[in-house]
C-alpha cells in the first residue's frame, strides 16, 4: 500500500511561513541561492527518488510550481544536486478538488473529488509513495483527515516569529511517532514521524 | 568563558507549554497529553528514577542533567551536532545542540 508523505520546512518556533517582513528563517526559500550543506541535498534527492507521484495543491499549480521547475531542471540539467527538480516534471502529479477544476497542466491529473477521495484515488493510480507540497492550509486540512501517513519536516534553525501553522487547537490530543531524526551539517535537523494512533499509544503505555 | 544554554522540551508546533499556567498546573490546562511522549520508557534516564524516555531524548536529558550536577561545570560543553566516532561511543550525545548564530560569533 502506497502512503502519502508530507514534506515541509518548518522553522525552529513551528512556522510554515512568517508574516514578519525580513524574516531569515528559512535556510533556503527555494530561490536561485541555495545555501543547504551537501547532506541535506542529498537526502533531499535520495527522497525524491523513491516518490511515485506529488500531490499538489491547486494554488502551488497556479502560481507556476511546474514551470518554476522545469526552468530550474533546464538550467541544472547535469547537476546531481538538482536531480529532484527533474524528477518533478518526470513524476505523476494529482492535484485534488472541490470546487470543479478545469484548468490542465503537464502530466497532472486533476482529480473531481472530495480531498479523502481524491488522495485515495492518487495514492491508487501513482502505484508507491506520494508526496505532498502544499501550502499551510492544504497541509493543514490533510492532517485534519488523517490522510498523512508520513510527516517529513525540516526543521530551521531560524525563528519566524510569527506565521502560518500546519497544526492547529483542534489537533491538541494528537501524537507522532518518531520514525527517524537525521541532523546536518547547515543545523537543519530533518524529522520524519508517523501518527501514533491509541492502538500504538495503548501498547507503549503498556510496555511500560 | 562561561556559556549559557537552555534545554528546553518543545511540542511539534513548537510550544513548551500548555495556556492557563498556576502553580498546581505547571505545565498549563490538563486534558491533553502534552510531553507525554516523555513516557515512552524505552529508555530509562540515568538521572531521574521515575522518568523513562524514548532513545532519542534519552541521552539528552541525561546529558543536561549531568552538566547542571557536576561540580564542575565549567568543564563540560556541549557537544556538536555531528560528534566523532569516538566521542559518540564514549559519553551520551545530545541528538540537537543548536546555538543561536549571535553565539557563534
Amino acid at each position: 500500500m502506497s502512503g502519502l508523505n508530507v514534506q515541509m520546512q518548518i522553522s525552529i518556533d513551528g512556522f510554515v511561513g512568517s508574516t514578519i517582513p525580513g524574516s531569515t528563517w528559512q535556510l533556503w526559500d527555494w530561490g536561485p541561492n541555495w545555501t543547504w550543506s551537501a547532506d541535506v541535498k542529498a537526502h533531499f534527492n535520495a527522497f525524491f527518488d523513491g516518490v511515485r507521484g506529488i500531490l499538489l495543491s491547486r494554488p502551488m499549480l497556479a502560481e507556476g510550481y511546474l514551470d518554476h521547475w522545469q526552468r530550474v531542471a533546464d538550467q541544472h540539467p547535469d547537476d546531481p544536486d538538482y536531480r529532484f527538480a527533474r524528477r518533478i516534471g518526470e513524476v505523476q502529479k494529482f492535484v485534488v478538488s472541490q470546487h470543479g477544476v478545469d484548468a490542465s497542466w503537464p502530466s497532472t491529473t486533476v482529480i473531481n473529488a472530495p480531498l479523502a477521495d481524491g488522495v485515495l484515488q492518487a495514492q491508487t493510480a501513482a502505484k508507491g509513495d506520494v508526496v505532498c507540497f502544499g501550502g499551510a492550509g492544504f497541509v493543514n486540512a490533510l492532517l485534519q483527515h488523517d490522510l498523512v501517513d508520513e510527516l517529513q519536516l525540516y526543521i530551521n534553525p531560524g525563528v519566524a516569529g510569527e506565521g502560518s501553522r500546519i497544526f492547529d487547537r483542534t489537533m491538541a490530543t494528537e501524537n507522532y511517532q518518531l520514525v527517524n531524526a537525521t541532523s546536518t551539517k547547515c543545523g537543519i535537523l530533518i524529522g520524519r514521524w508517523t501518527k501514533r494512533r491509541q492502538s500504538q499509544a495503548a501498547e507503549a503505555g503498556n510496555a511500560s | 568563558m562561561t556559556k549559557i544554554f537552555n534545554a528546553l522540551a518543545t511540542s511539534m508546533d513548537g510550544y513548551i507549554t500548555r495556556t492557563h499556567l498556576d502553580p498546581s498546573q505547571p505545565l498549563g490546562d490538563i486534558g491533553s497529553p502534552f510531553l507525554d511522549w516523555n513516557k515512552d520508557s524505552e529508555k530509562p534516564s540515568n538521572q531521574f528514577a521515575d522518568v523513562g524516555l524514548c532513545s532519542a531524548n534519552g541521552p539528552l536529558l541525561s546529558f543536561v542533567s549531568a552538566v547542571l550536577t557536576t561540580s564542575t561545570p565549567m568543564a563540560h560543553e556541549l557537544p556538536p551536532c555531528r560528534p566523532e566516532p569516538a566521542m559518540a561511543r564514549n559519553r551520551p550525545t545530545p541528538r540537537v545542540a543548536w546555538t543561536t548564530r549571535t553565539a557563534l560569533k
